[in-house]
């Protein structure tokens, strides 16, 4: 076993620059050490978890941050393709909406994400999310990895 | 006609002479008793100059008369008493019997001629009498018959004419001077061409007809046709024509009886007229409608689309608003967190601005998301029990109620139907409204009347700053406001929510006027079937 372990893989999936940078700040402050990757759209994020094209070696993400409207393939299919691949779904998939609303309708499309974050307005509240997903991580590491 | 002859028959029947009038008077036996009794008294007041066959003379003559008076009967009666006398009085059976015998048997031979006489002469009188009884009798049927027609005739409201093989009237009568001007005398003997009564046009259709009935056939309905009046207005006439037939079976006369129906057609064309107009009118009408129903549909259409296309409109709007606002607040935050301490105090009061704004702001969008989101996605219609409904909306205002110590009287509330959540946000709705306007311990009635058989009507009313009447229906708009943010806190939404789920119920929400006390809501929502 490593002192230090490994920083935790994130990938987000946000085409907002606004919001990649918030998240970016937010996790700075953040007690895991992590290791945050961005892709723009849905195209992208699927490639990058199933290691196509420029992201042939990717590291598999230990948690992926999705935000639901993107361009190309929006965010409802990339929780679809991943939750319906046996592999993928194992991956904790914390879904990022502009509105509560938002999350009814995914609810709607009976998609299980493991967790729904409305986006606050306020960078205090993001901080608070970045936390929660801190003892998100924290009991999810207790938990044996395949 | 023959009302003389009819009359003359009449007096013709005083035929029955006296004699008859007599014998139908007095009994035969009477007249026979009678006439014996006097020639008996004769005979024996003439008594010594008589000779042998004196009485039987006058016994012969009494029967004779007798059976003249009394017939038959009389005679027989009047034949046994005479022999009777007599044998009794005037025969000396003593000396000579042969000759009393000779005469009495002669006396008898004489009575039974007589009465064999009396009996035929009877006998013709009676079959004579029958006979004239009988023709009198069918005169009197005749001629009853004939005044019976001819009195319908002349009082009838038709025109009378008749005319004969040729077609020349030779009865002009009824109504008919009255209906087409001409006097019989102008008439008479006329035939119907010379008469100008058919109006030129129609003698070509007329007459076949006309051909038909001098060959002795019938028509098998009116005949209708226009007829010229003397005074030259045309008249539309229905003629009845009959055949009068000799014994023989030939062709006497023809008998039109004609009625002026040029009212009646000219009615019956008015009113089939009116009919079609009617009709043109009606179809006219339906067309129109039917215009303005397509054209309501088209606009119905529309307006739903409108209406969806506003939703989506709200929904996505608020939505994308949220994300430029969110940058605005995050990075406000974080250029404060990060370099508050470099840009001076004012730096933080002008933040603080900034992020009051985007909080606001957020809060209408907030707001606006939801007012579009009422009635989308909110489930099923499903039968609601509303006391259970106004349970689940106190219990989500708890704190507040417990903060203001409201109490709320609520009546028993029926069930309607409805969508659950959007009905527990009404009441929701209502009662915070009520609360947030309210002193302290405020007291919130519900109510429910029946006001018509299709909806309940409920109030729900409080004792708080109420509403001034000329704000009463801005209260329902989206974001409209009364008081200032610093009064009372809120966006302005809640009451613009409660009519948007009340109509969408098929009900109506306003604001009593009459009630002053404070603010009384009252709302209609359909009964429906929910039982």
């Amino acid at each position: 076993m490593n002192t230090t372990p490994a920083p935790i893989e994130i990938l987000l999936v946000e085409d907002n620059p606004g919001d990649v940078r918030l998240t970016r700040e937010a996790l700075k402050d953040a007690k895991v050490a992590n290791n945050l990757n961005v892709v723009n759209d849905g195209e992208q994020a699927l490639d990058y978890l199933n290691r196509r094209g420029r992201f042939a070696d990717a590291t598999r993400p230990d948690l992926v941050l999705l935000d639901l409207n993107l361009p190309k393939v929006d965010g409802r299919e990339v929780l679809a393709s991943i939750k319906a691949d046996s592999d993928l779904k194992r991956i904790p998939v914390v879904v990022l909406t502009t509105s509560s609303a938002e999350e009814d309708i995914l609810r709607s499309y009976d998609l299980h994400a493991n967790c729904y974050v409305t986006k606050p307005v306020e960078f205090d509240s993001f901080l608070k999310i970045v936390e929660s997903i801190d003892d998100f991580w924290l009991s999810i590491v207790r938990l044996p990895k395949e | 006609m023959s009302l003389e002859r009819s009359r003359a028959s009449e007096e013709m029947g005083d035929y029955g002479s006296w004699v008859m009038r007599w014998r139908e008077g007095a009994a035969p036996w009477l007249v026979a008793i009678g006439a014996v009794g006097l020639v008996f008294v004769l005979k024996l007041a003439i008594r010594p100059a008589n000779g042998e066959a004196t009485p039987f003379l006058l016994f012969i003559s009494a029967i004779l008369v007798t059976a003249v008076l009394s017939g038959f009967r009389g005679a027989a009666v009047a034949s046994v008493l005479s022999a009777v006398l007599a044998a009794t009085f005037f025969l000396d059976w003593r000396g000579a019997p042969a000759t009393s015998s000779l005469r009495m048997l002669m006396f008898t031979l004489e009575a039974g001629i007589v009465l064999a006489l009396a009996r035929v002469a009877e006998r013709a009188l009676k079959e004579r009498r029958e006979a004239v009884g009988q023709l009198r009798e069918e005169e009197r049927g005749l001629w009853e018959a004939n005044q019976r027609l001819s009195k319908q005739l002349v009082n009838s409201p038709l025109a009378v004419a008749e005319w004969d093989s040729e077609f020349r009237c030779i009865l002009w009568g009824g109504r008919a001077e009255e209906i087409f001007g001409w006097s019989p005398e102008e008439m008479l003997g006329k035939s119907v061409i010379e008469t100008g009564l058919v109006v030129p046009d129609d003698l070509e259709s007329v007459g076949g007809l006309m051909q038909q009935l001098l060959n002795g056939q019938p028509l098998d309905g009116p005949l209708v046709h226009r007829n010229r009046t003397k005074d030259g207005r045309e008249l539309i006439c229905e003629w009845y024509t009959s055949l009068l037939l000799t014994e023989e079976g030939k062709l006497s006369s023809i008998l039109s009886l004609g009625h002026d129906t040029t009212a009646r057609v000219n009615a019956e064309r008015e009113l089939a007229e009116l009919a079609r107009e009617l009709e043109r009118r009606v179809e006219e009408r339906t067309t129109a409608l039917e215009k303005l129903n397509a054209e309501l549909r088209v606009r119905e259409e529309a307006l739903e689309r409108s209406n969806r296309e506003l939703e989506n409109f709200a929904y996505v709007a608020s939505h994308d608003l949220q994300e430029p606002l969110r940058m605005v607040g995050s990075f406000t935050q974080l250029l404060s967190k990060r370099y508050g301490a470099k840009l001076g105090p004012e730096a933080d009061e002008f933040i603080g601005f900034a992020l009051e704004g985007v909080r606001r702001m957020q809060t209408l969008i907030q707001d606006l998301l939801t007012f579009s989101r009422v009635g989308r996605g909110d489930g099923e219609m499903t039968r609601l029990e509303l006391s259970e409904i106004l349970d689940e909306a106190i219990s989500a205002l708890r704190m507040p109620i417990e903060e203001r110590a409201a109490k709320i009287e609520a009546d028993p509330l029926p069930a309607v139907f409805g969508r659950k959540s959007a009905m527990v946000q009404l009441f929701q709705n209502l009662i915070g409204n009520s609360l947030k306007f309210s002193r302290e311990r405020p007291v919130i009635r519900i109510r429910v009347e029946e006001v018509d058989s299709a909806f309940w009507t409920f109030s729900f009313e409080d004792e708080g700053i109420g509403i001034e009447p000329r704000f009463a229906d801005r209260v329902f708009a989206i974001f409209q406001r009364l008081h200032t943010r610093e009064e009372y806190e809120g966006t302005g939404i809640g009451l613009a929510i409660c009519r948007k789920i009340v109509e969408l119920h098929g009900g109506r929400i306003w604001i009593d006027p009459e009630y002053d006390r404070g603010a009384r809501f009252r709302f209609t929502l359909p009964k429906g079937d929910t039982d």
